[in-house]
């Protein structure tokens, strides 16, 4: 009972709350400007996380998170361009009732789909987190190893992208992850002779290149011109939310479960879980013939999905090190940061940060429900920032943000190299994600292959000695085996095409 | 496959061979079969075996291709090159410049060639900008980003 008390009194804080406001301004800021996505938001926001307490840098993240997905349907419903990748599966229908007039219906809809969704997930990471990390209490390096192949199989498979892209992007995270000093033998790996590589490249700079430049330089060589905000009728939110969403509750319950679900996947994002959820409403739906003409069952669907699957997210990340997304790979930056690493001993350690942030989940969806309604009755004022301003900004705080990692411009350097990589990478259909999976999680994979290794002394039937680590051994073989042969079946059906032609 | 695809390959494998020949030399544990070099040799080879797979399979899914425009306007190089600008200026020229002026200069000509013109503008906004960046960074959240010859801005 302590422990709760003492994170009641971690929350109920000024400095929290102020950083919750913060944050979840900052976040209905970036979510609702088409191209700067809530990872991006939460990679900028890092910089300013180094000078803060656990708990508000924690809060701060939440905030950020969760406002930047619900301010994604802003441009979505008011220009047909979804703020964020989470928002696209239903822009058609936001955007279809807003042309009817009936904006109000499809933003208000969202942004209480968004809150249930937001509430749900805090609901279930709050209960499943601390059993979870009971069970993993009792794994030894065999279970994590496995875990983390599995972790990121999952993240090269569900990438929009070919398994073989996905599979590079994952070995160019996992490379970069080795530079450095040896942890077994001290020995300099791929260091060049550089005093700051030393210490590894750090991958908070990395990521900021990776969201941030890499999109700057696109958008740049796009050189579109900025779309215009129509004129469109608002009539009353809270008429919407008060009286539509209870109609369609179980659909917003459907969409938060499967959002969960979907973000404690490794690699599955609150896009996937906004598409599956949109998927699910259309098969479940008597009226198909609506989706993508404005249907309120997709949108509550995929709205209550896409903020659920923050939270879901934070599961394997808080209870196993493994992150459920980019935007939860950050995390574990910040927690790393806070000098918090991520496992279950965390919850032995520290419960009482944990359930501090477990509050502020809660308190940042009661947030979002009023700085959304505010947001939506501003956002065609704050859709007209022009990008030529904004992207100038995003510059700049990446510049300082990468600087201020350990005062010195070597993280800037490797900032702009991660930029430039990036960018060639999704030029070429490489996804970025796995990439900062594997330099996530790098180390734990190394680190438990080579304990595995010596403790099995070359028999490696012992990786699957263990009840649990021979399961999730079994599932990820199977997984590979499955894709492999997939990919030659494939093939073959290409080939047969081609012979056909 | 595409000729982008073939590239990559080809460069993954250099790059694993490269990989496994550096690795070679790291040493292993004491009385082990495995050392700092096991993990990165099971990358390169992986590596290896995922660019020959890119230079010979064929990737049918479409994704988003990154446009680079066939002509490129010089609005557009102006933008890239100064984008590039803000941190290369940052890192070589504020310990002479200081920050707020080896920021706010290619911060500016960003902001120009984006807006397509609104110099007025465009240059106080970035002096303003970098002014509030500096100031918050430096006094709240205590960076230590140089000062040069302008100080602090605004007497802060």
């Amino acid at each position: 009972m302590d422990v709760y008390v003492q994170a009641m009194e971690m929350v109920f804080r000024l400095d929290v709350f102020l950083t919750l406001l913060a944050g979840g301004a900052f976040g209905l800021f970036m979510g609702a400007m088409p191209g700067l996505t809530s990872t991006m938001a939460m990679a900028l926001l890092v910089p300013v996380t180094f000078f803060l307490p656990p708990v508000p840098a924690l809060a701060l993240m939440v905030a950020a998170s969760s406002m930047a997905i619900f301010s994604g349907d802003l441009p979505g419903a008011l220009m047909r361009i979804p703020g964020t990748p989470a928002s696209a599966a239903y822009c058609e229908d936001t955007y279809y009732l807003t042309k009817t007039g009936r904006a109000s219906i499809g933003l208000g809809l969202g942004l209480g789909a968004s809150v249930v969704g937001g509430m749900a997930g805090a609901l279930i990471l709050s209960l499943s987190a601390p059993l979870l990390a009971k069970v993993a209490l009792n794994f030894s390096s065999y279970e994590y190893f496995w875990l983390a192949c599995l972790g990121l199989t999952c993240a090269t498979l569900v990438s929009q992208s070919t398994a073989v892209k996905g599979l590079v992007s994952l070995l160019i995270g996992l490379l970069a992850a080795t530079v450095g000093l040896d942890a077994t033998t001290g020995f300099p790996r791929f260091t060049f002779g550089l005093t700051e590589m030393m210490g590894g490249i750090s991958f908070i700079p990395a990521m900021i290149g990776m969201f941030a430049v890499a999109e700057l330089i696109s958008t740049i060589l796009r050189n579109e011109k900025q779309a215009t905000v129509p004129q469109y009728e608002m009539g009353s939110l809270w008429k919407v939310i008060s009286t539509r969403m209870w109609h369609h509750k179980a659909n917003a319950v459907r969409g938060s479960l499967i959002g969960t679900l979907v973000g404690a996947l490794p690699g599955a994002g609150a896009d996937i879980a906004a598409w599956v959820s949109y998927a699910i409403a259309k098969k479940l739906s008597k009226k198909t013939e609506e989706f993508g003409k404005g249907t309120e069952e997709g949108i509550v669907a995929a709205s209550s999905s896409n903020n659920s699957s923050i939270a879901g997210g934070w599961i394997p990340t808080l209870v196993f090190g493994i992150p459920g997304d980019s935007g939860a790979a950050i995390i574990i930056g910040v927690l790393y940061l806070k000098d918090l690493a991520p496992g279950p001993t965390l919850f032995l350690y520290k419960p009482e940060v944990l359930y501090a942030v477990f509050a502020t989940f809660f308190i940042a969806n009661i947030l979002l429900f009023l700085m959304g309604t505010v947001m939506i009755k501003l956002s065609s004022h704050i859709l007209k920032v022009p990008y030529g301003v904004l992207a100038p900004c995003i510059m700049m705080f990446c510049v300082v943000g990468a600087f201020a990692m350990n005062n010195s411009y070597f993280g800037v350097a490797v900032m702009m190299a991660a930029g430039v990589l990036a960018w060639f990478m999704k030029g070429n259909g490489i996804p970025v994600a796995p990439a900062i999976l594997g330099m996530v999680l790098g180390n734990l994979l190394e680190k438990n292959f080579l304990t595995s290794m010596v403790k099995a002394n070359g028999d490696p039937l012992l990786f699957f000695s263990r009840p649990i680590s021979a399961a999730l051994g079994i599932v990820t073989i199977l997984i590979w085996c499955l894709q492999i042969y997939s990919s030659f079946k494939s093939g073959r059906r290409h080939q047969q095409n081609i012979g056909n032609l | 496959m595409t000729n982008k695809d073939r590239i990559w390959g080809a460069l993954l494998v250099m790059l694993s061979l490269g990989l496994l020949y550096k690795t070679s030399s790291f040493p292993s544990l004491p009385g082990q079969l495995v050392g700092a070099g096991t993990f990165p040799e099971v990358i390169a080879t992986l590596l290896g075996v995922c660019g020959i797979l890119l230079f010979f399979t064929k990737d049918k899914k479409k994704f988003d291709q990154q446009v680079i425009p066939n002509e490129i306007q010089l609005r557009v190089v102006i933008s890239l090159v100064s984008l590039f600008a803000v941190p290369l200026f940052c890192s070589f020229f504020s310990s002479i410049i200081g920050f707020t002026l080896s920021a706010a200069i290619p911060t500016g000509v960003l902001m120009i060639s984006l807006r397509g013109g609104k110099w007025l503008q465009s240059v106080f906004l970035s002096a303003l900008l970098t002014s509030i960046v500096f100031v918050v960074f430096t006094k709240a959240l205590l960076v230590p980003l140089a000062d040069g010859p302008l100080g602090t801005p605004i007497g802060f």
